[in-house]
């Protein structure tokens, strides 16, 4: 199981032209480990909507490389955009899923589908995602900027150790300005 | 013959077209595809596409969204992200079918009388434009109205409603 502020830090350090945050928990712990804008992107409303976002982003500058970094609860609530991702041609984005199996910014409920059993990775092949890896150690998530393909990494998470603190509506606002200003 | 409207739009700039398809605009939908200077994206659900729209605004390339008026639905979160957290300006059309039936038919008379009121933000501009059924040719002056709402001031959203009849 991974330390969330240590996911963060690795995320820090990579050279993807932007990285957006899912909206909760993973938005403030980027914020919480110095990841500012202009490379991050923190969504405060939209639950779901993060991967589409950054979709829109990858579409429109295809020699960028984007990351989305999002919730499994909130990768449940919008499975819808993984058919959107199959009609379309988009090779210069990775996307990580924070698996802790919790709603963990609304109090920690339970996601009862994977205690059950299900597999994010099955979830995601079934739908036409063809590179899925599963990360349990640091040292496995070999995020960079060269791959020629769309990638899922499904990071085993834990639950943040304490409230990560809440993000500024300056910054906010600043990651949602255009690649002009 | 090339239809007038999807050179309209390109010729604002606009790139890519973001649509849940409405039955009404079928006839556009249509020509924006033989538009070899239009990309169309149907997302999922109308919430994805507007996101969408924003992530490839933010990165420098003009959208139009071309909806159903019951994207406002559930598309309340998304749009108050673009409401609060960004200034970039966007461009909708919205397919109302209030005008149906005589005023009959009641679960979009609910949308235009209940749900539409939800627009009211200071960044949201909303025009009407009134569409017979199945109309592809329009007046000069129509299609500048039309074209007027490709045009958003800076950091304005604008909302062309055709009203169908």
């Amino acid at each position: 199981m991974i330390c969330p502020d240590q996911l963060m830090q690795i995320i820090k350090n990579t050279t993807y032209h932007k990285t957006v945050f899912g909206v909760g928990y993973i938005s403030r712990l980027a914020y919480q480990n110095d990841i500012l804008p202009p490379q991050a992107i923190y969504m405060t409303g939209g639950w779901g909507c993060v991967s589409s976002i950054s979709m829109g982003l990858a579409i429109g500058q295809e020699s960028q490389r984007y990351l989305a970094v999002d919730g499994d609860g909130s990768l449940f609530h919008n499975l819808s955009f993984l058919v959107t991702l199959k009609s379309l041609d988009i090779n210069n984005l990775d996307i990580i899923i924070v698996k802790n199996g919790c709603y963990e910014s609304t109090g920690g409920q339970q996601i009862k589908a994977l205690a059950n059993g299900l597999s994010i990775q099955d979830v995601l092949n079934g739908l036409g995602v063809e590179q899925v890896k599963e990360v349990r150690h640091l040292d496995d998530l070999d995020i960079n900027k060269n791959a020629e393909t769309t990638r899922f990494f499904v990071v085993h998470s834990k639950m943040a150790t304490s409230i990560p603190p809440r993000i500024p509506q300056t910054l906010i606002a600043e990651g949602f300005s255009n690649e002009n200003g | 013959m090339m239809h007038r409207i999807p050179d309209l739009i390109s010729r604002s700039g606009v790139e890519f077209v973001v649509s849940v398809p409405c039955r009404e605009f079928a006839w556009l939908l249509e020509n924006i595809e033989l538009s070899e200077k239009l990309n169309l994206i149907f997302p999922q659900r109308e919430d994805e596409g507007i996101a969408l729209m924003l992530g490839l605004e933010m990165s420098g390339r003009k959208t139009l969204g071309l909806f159903q008026d019951t994207l406002l639905g559930n598309s309340q979160n998304i749009l108050s992200v673009i409401a609060t957290s960004t200034d970039i300006s966007m461009r909708f059309w919205l397919g109302s079918r209030n005008g149906e039936y005589l005023q009959q038919n009641l679960v979009h008379k609910y949308i235009t009388d209940r749900i539409e009121p939800s627009l009211s933000d200071k960044s949201f501009l909303i025009s009407n434009f009134e569409h017979s059924k199945g109309k592809e040719q329009f007046e000069d002056h129509e299609l500048e109205k039309i074209n007027k709402s490709l045009y958003p001031s800076p950091g304005i959203r604008n909302f062309l409603i055709w009203r169908i009849t």
